[in-house]
């Protein structure tokens, strides 16, 4: 009984699995980022799109989520803090998934901007979604394959006295 | 003697295994980098619009005075239209254009902006007026009106309607057959 949940286990463990999640997942969110950063005002207005923040606010989301993707990008690339971007881009997917989810649900016919601001290029609302799952589905396997290695090394070593 | 933290239910018990988890999982170094990599981002995004992005915004406004895009109702829209004073352009993607349009309009879509960029240019001088719609919700009109400002489009006004509000008002709308301003 025990043996299939192991097998899991030993997957979501495999250092190699991880390292070309981790350089995959770095890709995507670089890609992802790029036009974002270059077209701050075509971001904003895909953002009023979604019809979820004050639109004075749009401008600032516009500049800041793409620079988040992309220097988290940066730093699973490098292997820096795979744990702590792991959980930060796991909780922006499913804000990703949830701003989705509620246009659809309201009837807006958005354009995703996930990784494109070309509308035509960019899949509509329900291959957005997919896409979103699946790449929430690997940063939480980026975030939990990194649980169990401690967050900063260990100081009980250090502490003889 | 019977210690406080023995019951596993009491709430001082509890606490203290999700304290130690904490600590084990050492969640607030995570937490604390999150913050690290967010505040990064916002100031990296800041600087990097100010001195990338803004300036050219700004010395692109202040050498077309009045070019941001205004919003404009459908009764003042068609009045323009029918006065010859603006030219209607539809930015929506191809296949919902040759469906369905409004009299006249042009089509050029963000997605194909590039590619359709100079036949538009060739047909309308960057000084009339431009009327751009799309359809509800969208977002297409104001990116094509973003990219028309940067390329010297002064006069930039947004439709909030689509062609079925165009069409239950009484106004002519047309199809890719019967409009030879199209592709």
């Amino acid at each position: 009984m025990a043996q299939p949940r192991h097998g899991i286990r030993r997957i979501l463990d495999n250092r190699t699995v991880l390292t070309v999640l981790r350089v995959a997942l770095a890709g995507i969110f670089i890609y992802a980022s790029w036009e974002k950063i270059l077209k701050p005002d075509d971001f904003a207005s895909i953002i009023n799109g979604y019809r979820i923040i004050p639109q004075p606010m749009a401008p600032l989301v516009a500049i800041w989520l793409p620079w988040t993707e992309l220097l988290a990008g940066l730093a699973l690339l490098v292997g820096i803090w795979p744990r702590a971007v792991g959980l930060l881009l796991s909780g922006l997917t499913v804000v990703f998934i949830a701003g989705l989810v509620q246009a659809m649900a309201r009837g807006i016919d958005l354009h995703c901007g996930c990784f494109s601001l070309d509308p035509e290029a960019a899949a509509r609302n329900w291959p957005s979604l997919w896409q979103e799952f699946l790449l929430l589905a690997g940063c939480l396997w980026l975030w939990i394959g990194h649980w169990k290695e401690p967050a900063r090394p260990r100081e009980e070593e250090k502490t003889t006295d | 003697m019977k210690r406080l933290g023995d019951n596993q239910n009491h709430p001082h018990r509890r606490r203290t295994v999700i304290a130690g988890w904490w600590r084990q999982a050492d969640v607030g170094t995570d937490l604390n980098r999150i913050f690290v990599l967010i505040l990064l981002a916002l100031g990296t995004g800041f600087i990097f619009n100010t001195v990338f992005v803004w300036p050219r915004q700004s010395a692109s406004l202040s050498s077309q005075p009045g070019s941001e895009a205004r919003q404009i109702t459908l009764e003042h829209a068609h009045q323009l239209i029918q006065r010859q004073q603006a030219v209607i352009v539809d930015t929506r993607p191809p296949g919902s254009y040759a469906r369905e349009h409004i009299a006249g309009a042009l089509n050029l879509s963000s997605s194909h902006f590039k590619t359709h960029y100079s036949d538009f240019a060739s047909q309308v001088d960057k000084n009339q007026t431009l009327i751009l719609y799309c359809e509800a919700g969208c977002n297409s009109k104001n990116i094509v009106a973003n990219r028309l400002r940067e390329r010297g489009y002064q006069d930039l006004n947004l439709m909030a309607a689509e062609p079925e509000d165009w069409a239950a008002a009484g106004y002519p709308v047309a199809t890719i057959d019967d409009n030879s301003g199209g592709e």
